[in-house]
């Protein structure tokens, strides 16, 4: 995704201020019709909807942006993007939050942010997502419910819930491409 | 036909019976599949929300494994099929493709197409002379098709389908005897990762979607996606009466022939008294 430098709010277009910053550039296409919110399965639910955040991208209102729950509501189901008729990428550019949300140490201490933290850890040691792990490492911070805890079982019972915990053979590819991470990938 | 096979990581674990089903299915119809040497996780659902470029070359890494071999890619997974489809197109753009082939063993150099599953079984099944007969008539099967969300939305055209009404899995039924149910739900999100992070969006979603197929008559849901396979499966344990959750590989195995055995029905958490009701 290519990016450009936002208009700073006070400064006017152009002018850098201390707001300014660079921001995929999909979000200056943006006309605010709202589609992608309308198909939003979390939009009923969130704080600030998809068409939102755009528009506060797009002022150079980042911090108001990285801080809404709304980019951990998401459900990374793309019907905004699919569905937006300028292409201005809400789904990309609410990626784009959550990378810098993490970079600020802002991912929160919800389950969502435990989702992703815990994810890219098991990824990044074994080369494979490994749903054991992932469910231990989640439910080593949060509570489970008495409905999870019978469901686990009931997967369990199937034969589903294995623990392969077995690695790629090329784990030094693994580190290698992490290297290419910007932020820091680790908090 | 042969394409490299790129499983994703839950065909080994909760959709264990999606890899069982499908690789007899595939068979049948003469699709041979070499699983991508040493593959590794596509990234989904969380690396692209981290780094673009670390995302980009998780998923590379598989296609550069898979150009080696010189065949296309096929993977069962949404969501992997998703992603692959990220990082071929966001490797066309040559910053990215030069910063990312720089970390890889095997330089990706974009002559990879990527296919999903409910693509090359339908292809498979337009194409042959004689498709398979159906040796089980699935007499009260009446299921809705569920695609999900990430089958139908990933990067570049679609080719065989509608992604905002799509029709393959219907089509790709009638080769198995099953007339499937219409409904409105067929590309709505079944909650995704929020069955763990977000119980209550789930639940939200899923009831939604579950009053829909039923307000139709509907029996069964038949789905190729693993993660709507498991979330919704999960979601309805426990329920009274469940809507079973099928694979679309499993029911047609069931139709031509192969045992309910071999297509691991049993692993299915709808109670076994509602799964054969509902299969006729
Ligand atoms: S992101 Fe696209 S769909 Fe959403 S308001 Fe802007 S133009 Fe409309
Ligand atoms: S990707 Fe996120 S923001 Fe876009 S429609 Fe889905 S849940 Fe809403």
């Amino acid at each position: 995704m290519s990016r450009r430098e936002t208009a700073d709010a006070r400064g006017g277009e152009g002018s850098r201020g201390p707001d300014a910053v660079d921001v995929p550039e999909s979000v200056f296409l943006c006309i605010q019709c709202r589609k992608c919110t309308a198909g939003c399965p979390v939009a009923e639910s969130t704080d600030v909807p998809v068409n939102e955040l755009v528009a506060h991208v797009r002022l150079g209102h980042i911090d108001a942006a990285v801080r809404s729950r709304m980019i951990w509501d998401c459900l990374g189901c793309h019907a905004c993007s699919t569905r937006c008729p300028t292409g201005a990428e809400p789904a990309e550019v609410l990626d784009w939050l959550r990378a810098r949300a993490t970079e600020l140490d802002l991912a929160p201490s919800s389950r969502a942010g435990t989702f992703h933290s815990a994810f890219i850890k098991t990824l990044r040691k074994k080369g494979r997502s490994d749903e054991a792990r992932l469910m231990v490492r989640i439910y080593l911070k949060h509570w489970l419910t008495w409905k999870e805890l019978r469901r686990g079982m009931a997967m369990r019972g199937k034969g589903r819930v294995r623990a392969l915990g077995r690695s790629i053979r090329a784990r030094r590819d693994l580190q290698r491409i992490f290297d290419l991470a910007q932020g820091s990938l680790d908090r | 036909m042969k394409y490299a096979y790129y499983p994703g990581c839950s065909v080994e674990t909760s959709a264990r019976m999606y890899e069982a089903s499908l690789r007899r299915v595939l068979g049948r119809l003469g699709v041979e599949l070499e699983e991508i040497e040493d593959w590794n996780c596509c990234g989904a659902s969380s690396a692209h929300s981290l780094d673009p470029a670390v995302a980009t070359g998780l998923a590379a890494r598989n296609l550069g494994l898979a150009e080696k071999t010189g065949l296309d890619v096929v993977t069962p997974c949404a969501s992997c099929f998703f992603r692959l489809r990220a990082a071929e197109h966001a490797m066309r753009e040559a910053a990215m493709r030069e910063q990312v082939n720089g970390a890889l063993p095997v330089p990706y150099e974009g002559r990879v197409r990527i296919h999903n599953i409910v693509e090359v079984t339908l292809r498979a099944l337009e194409a042959a002379r004689e498709p398979p007969p159906v040796r089980r008539r699935l007499s009260g099967f009446r299921p809705v098709c569920y695609y999900g969300c990430l089958f139908v939305r990933a990067a570049g055209d679609l080719g065989y389908d509608d992604p905002e009404n799509p029709t393959a899995m219907e089509r790709i039924l009638r080769f198995a005897g099953v007339e499937s149910v219409d409904w409105g739900g067929k590309v709505d999100c079944c909650g995704a990762a929020s069955a763990v992070t977000a119980p209550d969006t789930a639940v939200r979603l899923q009831t939604r979607l579950l009053d829909d197929a039923r307000a139709r008559g509907a029996t069964a849901i038949v789905t190729a996606c693993p993660m709507c396979q498991v979330n919704l499966d999960m979601g309805q344990q426990g329920a009274l009466r469940p809507l079973p959750v099928f694979f679309l590989t499993q029911v047609l195995g069931l139709a031509w022939g192969f045992g309910e055995g071999e297509m691991e029905v049993e692993r299915l958490l709808a109670p076994p008294d509602v799964v054969a009701a509902v299969l006729g």
